[in-house]
């Protein structure tokens, strides 16, 4: 069996959380709380390519803000 | 002579296999109040063996087919014998009694005993076998026995209506109806027809959260559970059913189904049923076996919900009903599955609705109550059978529900488990019939709470710093102690921290700053441990390369990482050319650092901040980076578990590219302990036992492949260790029992973990005597929390394999650059807090009840072999148990297209001869023929990768013979390959080709046997065909069979 994430059958989601940290997440499932979604319903390749467009910065929020703020 | 029918050929095939057995032994016990006369009740025995020829029937084989010979009445006798027994021992009795197989050759199927435990209080047990009985036989025969006693007891002999046929008119009315099948167009084409289409594509095993993996040949011993459902809880699935058209049956199999798919069994179950099989009246008072065995099919695909499987199951079942008339054995033959010894053909778990009419036994003056004795056997893997329930007043008043299970397969408490989930699934299902089944939660509250929380209550603080501070703060505690040594050298806390940072100044003013990432190219050594202490003082994170890579390869990684400088010796910058990458040659710099301050740099770094980036093969074949945090080291180096004073000297041998360089180095510096070096380069035993010894390390951390070497070949250098971690593939119980029946001292951890979560997730301490059962890989590490999860990203519940996804504080950041892949690993967890990700491993795991985890196996190592699922785990486990094994690996090959084969590989230990046709061999004799590998190959080493994993593309292909191949040779080969060729069919037959694999089948085996009997003198059991299935095998056992002693045996009756 095909794990969910993996199943090119599945229409999917891409989720966002406070980090700005992105989740592929297939449309079956309860979308997760503290998770928005910013793209999809999609077939997997397109989520995918969203993510890779759009998650260009993969540190986690909090870490940049606090790096902001230090810096000034 | 008169054949069997088809469905006492099959029993009678299944005894010639197994050998006597009991599991077709049906007792029932009838309790008998009131005066009792035993010469009358002897009396109406024979009245009913007169009557029912199927009770004085005896059976035999000649040239493969099967006879039954009806005794004449007066040569039938079933002696009754009269014992007093004190009740509390009845039962011990009964069991004795029943649990004595027939011979079916020389007796008849049918026993009787009377138990008088007080002069007006008898138990008569009755016991058939089934190969002259099925449930519906009770009612005519207790009624006729009862018809029969009282008779006699008047003095006169039972008035009975003759039976209008025998079951010998019964058998030879089917064989004649099938033989029409040659004429398209007949009853019989049409149901062939039918189920050929309705059994294509079967998958040939269920596969069920078993405790035991199956034996290779089913003992078929067996145990029941028990259970009762009120009527509040029956009544609405009653109510489901006849809302689908569809009868209480299909309500109770359309929720078996549901209960196996959320077992993980898949989504296409076919289940057994039997089905009375008396379509004609005149059948109707016989005793005999007519009952009939149908595969039902359910398709659970395409997330239906309850009420859309109900709908499913009904059309499925009342097609098959349609078809009930073709005998199952037609229908296994039709399928012609893999010829697997070990499980039922075409289904192993069985949904039963008990329709029997009561069986009575009415006597004037005597009351009677009719009680079937359970009898220890399980004729399926899993057998669901529901009663209905009536209160006094003939309402419906639940269902009675017993499973019946093989012992050899599961535990008792799992099938207790089964029965409280099939509950707690039914409640779900009638209050939300129209959910999607993937959606429904199979797991109670309670479970559910156990499974999330209570096994992942790892919770724990850990300061919020970096590794540098911790390190910084270490040092100031204990300047004077020693860090690290190397050989004779050594460097004091004191020592490590200046010279880690002046180095750090200098990086810091070629620009290294937080989350850049350095290349540090240098092999194991106090200058790397520096240079890598210098790269986090810095800021930033240090990139690992082995100076070995291949120069493309060290390219790739440093351009991929973006890294900014490469930290080396002058020794390899020119292989570090091509990458464009700035070199710093450590020991060029050392004047110019020591000058520089000692030190600390200011801090500009935050615990989220990357430590590293260790590159691991991806499955797509280019490597990936995988990002890990300050945070998440710390995570690691502040569990509890090394709080307990076993991890002075800690040895680091790992290659500085593997991630168990974190636990080796991050461990021992931020707790003030002693890191101790192997020498460079890749680890050679002699040297590291040396190293081990000679710096009296405590503490260390092999692969599973280092861990059984060194304890082989070098347990000596272990006797002062304190604590040995293992893991990075499946633990091999038989070296922790090794190394504990040696040193029982040792705290011996199983451990596991991918890099993405930094280093170790789960680990269980190994404690002597270590079991053959799998060693667990234990329970979370502190902070962190662990999922098993079935495709529809629910929990599973525990024994069913599921997913591993791991959550919390060792989670790393991602994959380097790249976003999509980490959005594809690290996913949102429905779990934990809001926003938190999981990462999903990719390993197969299951919950063992007292909240250990097992690893099953790689979701992409479960390998299909002709449509069976195989773990290649399991052949390797048992191929290393062989004597003489060291080591075993097996893989699936592909070597012709559409060829895909196992194969076996294997290394002698020290000292050791092995023999690849002797491996081949031991395996067939242990497990099922498809798991047996096409070929065993003897090396002389297991090639492994960089990292100690077995490198699979360096395993040579085997070489086979032709497949037709093998001339005979001998005057037995001679013999054989024609009698092959004769009951196949077939012009020729080489010695090398299996039986099975030219279209031979049960039926055909016992035919082949029973030609060697005849014609060679020798007695073969079917046993040995199957396990020996090629003419050269055979060959070989003919040798050792024993010559025949009895006399071929003779029509006893003519005509039929």
């Amino acid at each position: 069996m095909t794990n969910p994430f993996d199943d090119e059958k599945h229409s999917f989601f891409v989720l966002v959380n406070h980090e700005g940290q992105h989740s592929l997440w297939p449309q079956f499932a309860q979308i997760p709380a503290g998770w928005e979604p910013v793209f999809g319903p999609d077939a997997r390749q397109p989520c995918l390519d969203y993510v890779e467009a759009h998650w260009q910065d993969m540190r986690p929020r909090s870490l940049v803000e606090a790096m902001a703020s230090a810096a000034h | 002579m008169i054949p069997m029918s088809f469905a006492q050929q099959r029993l009678w095939f299944l005894g010639k296999l197994e050998g006597p057995g009991i599991a077709f032994n049906v007792p029932l016990a009838l309790h008998l109040a009131g005066p009792l006369d035993g010469f009358v009740l002897q009396a109406a025995l024979s009245d009913l063996l007169s009557r029912h020829e199927s009770l004085r029937t005896c059976f035999t084989d000649a040239e493969g087919i099967g006879y039954q010979v009806v005794l004449p009445r007066e040569r039938a006798a079933c002696v009754l014998n009269v014992v007093d027994q004190a009740e509390e021992e009845l039962d011990d009795a009964m069991r004795r009694f029943h649990s004595q197989p027939f011979d079916l050759e020389r007796e008849i199927p049918l026993r009787a005993m009377l138990y008088r435990l007080a002069p007006q209080r008898h138990v008569l047990l009755l016991l058939v076998h089934h190969i002259a009985s099925d449930g519906w036989s009770w009612a005519p025969m207790l009624r006729d026995l009862a018809q029969a006693y009282a008779a006699r007891l008047g003095g006169q002999a039972p008035a009975w209506t003759p039976l209008p046929v025998q079951y010998a008119d019964y058998s030879l009315w089917q064989r004649e109806w099938m033989t029409q099948a040659d004429t398209t167009d007949s009853d019989v084409a049409r149901l062939v027809d039918y189920w050929k289409r309705s059994l294509a594509g079967l998958p040939e095993q269920l596969d069920l959260p078993f405790d035991r993996p199956r034996p290779a040949r089913a003992s078929q011993h067996g145990a029941t559970v028990q259970v009762r459902w009120d009527e509040s809880l029956a009544s609405p699935l009653r109510q489901l059913a006849r809302d689908a058209r569809g009868s209480l049956f299909m309500g109770v199999h359309a929720l078996v189904a549901a209960l196996l798919f959320k077992l993980g069994a898949g989504e296409d179950l076919p289940l057994g049923t039997p089905v009375a099989g008396r379509s004609e009246e005149a059948l109707n008072d016989l005793v005999g076996f007519f009952v009939n065995l149908l595969v039902l099919r359910s398709d659970v695909s395409g997330r239906p919900s309850f009420r859309q499987l109900l709908a499913r199951v009904r059309d499925a079942d009342l097609d098959a009903y349609a078809h009930q008339e073709l005998p199952f054995e037609r229908m296994v033959d039709i399928v012609n599955p893999g010829r697997a010894t070990s499980r039922h053909p075409l289904f192993q778990v069985a949904v039963i609705l008990q329709n029997n009419r009561d069986a009575l036994f009415e006597v004037p003056g005597l009351s009677a109550q009719a009680r079937f004795l359970v009898t220890e056997t399980a004729k399926y893997d899993l057998t669901f059978e529901f009663t209905e329930l009536f209160d006094a007043a003939g309402r419906p008043d639940g269902l009675a529900l017993q499973l019946e299970y093989a012992t050899e397969l599961f535990d008792r408490s799992t099938v207790q488990r089964f029965a409280d989930s099939l509950r707690h699934l039914l409640t779900q299902v009638v209050a939300q019939p129209d959910c999607s089944l993937a959606d429904i939660e199979l797991l109670s509250a309670q479970e559910r709470y156990t499974l999330l929380q209570t096994w992942n209550d790892t919770a724990h603080a850990v300061p919020n710093a970096t590794v540098s501070e911790l390190f910084g703060a270490q040092a100031a505690r204990t300047p004077d102690a020693p860090a690290a040594s190397e050989g004779a050298s050594t460097l004091s806390y004191r020592e490590l921290d200046a010279r880690a940072n002046q180095l750090a100044h200098y990086l810091r003013s070629l620009g290294v700053g937080a989350d850049q990432r350095v290349g540090l190219c240098m092999e194991r050594s106090l200058d790397q441990l520096v240079a890598m202490l210098a790269i986090l003082k810095a800021g930033g994170a240090y990139l690992p390369l082995d100076p070995n890579y291949p120069e493309a390869r060290l390219s790739l990684m440093l351009n991929e990482a973006s890294a900014m400088r490469v930290v080396t010796r002058a020794e390899h910058v020119a292989r570090l050319h091509s990458s464009g990458v700035a070199t710093l040659v450590f020991d060029d710099c050392g004047q110019t650092v020591g000058h520089l301050p000692q030190s600390a740099p200011p801090m500009e770094c935050h615990p989220d901040h990357l430590a590293y980036v260790i590159y691991t093969s991806g499955s797509t074949g280019a490597p990936k980076g995988i990002a890990v945090s300050h945070r998440n080291v710390v995570e690691l180096a502040w569990n509890r578990r090394w709080r307990d004073g076993a991890q002075q000297r800690v040895l680091m041998h790992s290659p500085p590219v593997f991630d168990a360089c974190t636990y080796e180095t991050w461990v021992p510096l931020l707790s003030g302990q002693h890191v101790i070096l192997a020498p460079p380069g890749r680890a050679d035993l002699p040297v590291l036992a040396d190293t081990i010894v000679r710096h009296q390390v405590t503490a260390l951390f092999l692969t599973t492949a280092l861990f059984r070497l060194l304890v082989e070949e070098h347990g000596d250098c272990l006797g002062n260790v304190r604590t040995v971690w293992s893991g990075g593939e499946a633990a091999v119980p038989r070296v922790f029992r090794e190394l504990l029946a040696r040193y029982p001292h040792i705290d011996a951890v199983n451990v596991y973990g991918p890099t993405e979560t930094t280093t170790f997730a789960t680990c269980h301490r190994v404690l002597a005597p270590v079991s053959e059962a799998p060693i667990p890989i234990g329970k979370p590490l502190d902070n962190t929390r662990v999922y098993v999860l079935d495709d529809a990203l629910r929990p599973v519940p525990v024994g069913v394999p599921g997913e591993l996804y791991i959550a919390g504080a060792g989670l790393a950041r991602g994959y380097l650059q790249r976003a999509g892949l980490t959005a594809q690993r690290f996913v949102a967890s429905p779990f934990g807090a809001p926003g938190e990700r999981m990462y999903r491993t990719g390993d197969r795991v299951r919950w063992r009840e007292d909240g250990q985890l097992i690893y099953v196996g790689r979701t992409d190592h479960q390998v299909k072999i002709r449509g069976h699922r195989v773990e290649l785990g399991e052949i390797e486990a048992v191929l290393a148990t062989q004597p003489g094994v060291r080591q075993a690996a097996v893989i699936v090959r592909e070597d012709q297209p559409g060829q895909r084969q196992l194969v076996a590989y294997a290394v002698a230990a020290q000292g050791a001869a092995l023999d690849a046709s002797t491996l081949r061999r031991a395996l067939a004799g242990t497990m099922p023929e498809y798991m047996v590998p096409a070929a065993v190959i003897l090396l002389d080493a297991l090639p492994l990768t960089i990292n100690g994993k077995l490198d699979q593309r360096a395993l040579p292909a085997p070489v086979f013979q032709p497949a037709s191949g093998g001339v005979p040779a001998t005057p037995e080969e001679y013999a054989l390959a024609g009698l092959f060729a004769e009951v196949l069919g077939l012009q020729r037959v080489g010695t090398q080709d299996s039986f099975f694999d030219l279209g031979g089948h049960s039926l055909l085996a016992t035919r082949l046997i029973s030609r060697i009997r005849s014609s060679l003198q020798v007695e073969l059991s079917i046993r040995t065909l199957f396990e020996a299935p090629t003419v050269a095998e055979l060959a070989l056992r003919l040798r050792e069979a024993s010559p025949i002693t009895r006399k071929p045996l003779r029509p006893m009756r003519g005509g039929a």
